[in-house]
């Protein structure tokens, strides 16, 4: 039997081309999901190549194909909560790039009213914000948000909803 | 049920998300380093050549002789999954088949043919001289001696073979042993969390000894063969007790604990389960005696090393680090260097 000879590199880059493929295709969609949870693009697009490093170091660990997005997705969000935290730390060091979407000296024209839902959705707890923006802005469904945060999908459904209750009173639309 | 909240939110996350300009984007980088990987598997074979120290010693006292050649020819004994075959270099020392250049380009094509012709394997990497001197660099961050010593050129690059199962990599590794430009044909395999611990042996003289500082007296018959003209004395019950003394007086010493023949031997018969020539050819009072020496972490070894080494009664001192360092350097990266040049103790 013949054997393949390969150089150490080839043989990484044949493993890892399938969490390379899925951050090519999803590279928009992932920077966005970053964009909501960071506020500007510059920091949310580190936030995308750093987890997309990060997921070459650990591909040994992706086995299941089905969950490939899945578990891209959640590294985009760990690398999101990261930079909130540093950013909440005393220094400060790591400022956003430029102002945030949601603010009002932000470049990007954005309507009042829809910065207004965004500062609110800001204010959230950590979690509800991130199952807020999968469901209403990725359409995903309870078992693939319970996939992507690493929680129950029950808990995904009471969090959705506490979410939606919690913005719809900052927003003045509970009736 | 679909609320003017969940409307409003969908519309203000697209709009948000719709800031993002997909033309704009910076590409993504692939990562430049790659994960060491050998790193953890290595720990075997560097347990197995502590032992050596020992063992050596005991091989030793019964003169030089055909036990020394059964180890030497019996390279770790736990089962290897991967062998790694080193190219030459030409900072590689004389008495390698490498005569003093690097393998030409054909050495290496020749090689590569060979090993496709290999049934045996089921896979082979190729890890050049960059990659080598990267892993170099990230596996002995903290061994700043041997940082220094080697050099990106010193390093041979290699073929990593992985076998298929149930193949028997010594056939293979015989068959390349002897081909022009390798260098070295290592199995690989790993240290154990044991070998890890920062401990210093301290060995003491036995009856019979063929260790000059136990007071032997070696005439020397050509290469690596000598003749004992006067054998070593055994330290005595004075010499133990000051000895142990010493070791407690030394500043970062943990623990002191007296390993006799008897447990020595059972350690030797642990660690070489699957070489039953070497467990057969050791008898108890082969074994030498010592004392373990836990030193506590991030402690000065070399003085307490230096001032066991001058110690009436000790026949050898070893720091097991050093010698996992040396196995790594030997069957991960292709370097065989000597103690001074890995660990030195200093005068």
């Amino acid at each position: 039997m013949e054997v393949e000879l390969l150089t150490q590199q080839e043989v990484l880059a044949r493993q890892r081309v399938d969490v390379a493929s899925i951050f090519a295709e999803h590279h928009v969609g992932l920077v966005r999901l970053a964009l909501i949870m960071v506020g500007d693009q510059a920091s949310a697009e580190d936030v995308v190549q750093e987890a997309f490093a990060r997921t070459h170091a650990g591909r040994g660990r992706l086995r299941d194909a089905d969950k490939a997005l899945a578990y891209v997705r959640s590294a985009v969000l760990n690398g999101c909560r990261s930079v909130l935290r540093r950013r909440a730390t005393v220094f400060r060091r790591a400022v956003p790039y430029e102002p945030p979407v949601w603010s009002a000296e932000s470049a990007a024209l954005m309507g009042e009213e829809h910065r207004e839902v965004l500062l609110a959705l800001r204010e959230l707890p950590r979690r509800q914000r991130e199952a807020l923006t999968l469901r209403y802005y990725f359409d995903l469904s309870d078992q693939e948000i319970a996939d992507t945060m690493g929680i129950g999908a029950s808990t995904v459904r009471s969090t959705v909803a506490r979410g939606l209750a919690a913005l719809a009173r900052v927003l003045g639309e509970d009736s | 049920m679909t609320s003017r909240v969940e409307d409003r939110l969908r519309e203000a996350l697209v709009e948000a998300g719709a800031t993002v300009d997909a033309s704009a984007l910076r590409p993504l980088r692939e990562p430049q380093r790659t994960r060491f990987r050998v790193d953890f598997r290595l720990v075997t074979v560097a347990a197995a050549v502590v032992v050596l120290a020992g063992a050596a010693t005991a091989v030793w006292l019964s003169g030089p002789g055909d036990e020394d050649r059964a180890v030497a020819a019996d390279p770790g004994s736990a089962e290897s999954t991967e062998v790694a075959v080193f190219l030459c270099t030409k900072s590689a020392p004389k008495k390698t088949s490498c005569q003093g250049r690097d393998a030409s380009r054909a050495e290496r094509a020749a090689i590569e043919r060979a090993l496709k012709e290999l049934p045996q394997l089921k896979e082979v990497l190729y890890t050049d001289q960059t990659t080598a001197y990267t892993n170099f660099r990230a596996t002995f961050a903290h061994n700043k001696t041997v940082l220094d010593e080697v050099k990106l050129t010193d390093l041979p690059a290699s073929f990593r073979l992985r076998f298929k199962k149930g193949a028997d990599p010594k056939e293979v590794e015989k068959a390349l042993r002897g081909m022009s430009g390798v260098r070295s044909v290592m199995p690989q395999a790993l240290p154990s969390a044991e070998q890890l611990k920062p401990v210093i042996s301290v060995f003491l003289c036995s009856k019979g000894s063929a260790v000059p500082a136990c007071g032997a007296e070696l005439e020397s018959r050509g290469k690596n063969d000598f003749k004992v003209t006067k054998e070593g004395k055994a330290a005595t019950a004075a010499q133990i007790r000051a000895i142990e003394k010493a070791i407690k007086a030394m500043p970062g010493v943990q623990e002191v604990v007296f390993e006799d023949q008897a447990a020595a031997y059972e350690n030797l018969r642990r660690t070489y389960r699957d070489n039953k020539r070497l467990v057969e050819a050791v008898k108890v009072t082969d074994m030498p005696e010592s004392f373990k020496v836990m030193m506590m972490p991030e402690a000065e070894w070399a003085p307490v090393v230096r001032k066991m080494r001058r110690q009436p009664g000790v026949s050898q001192v070893t720091y097991a680090p050093c010698y996992v360092d040396k196995a790594v350097l030997d069957t991960a990266f292709g370097l065989l260097l000597p103690d001074d040049k890995v660990c030195p103790v200093g005068m």
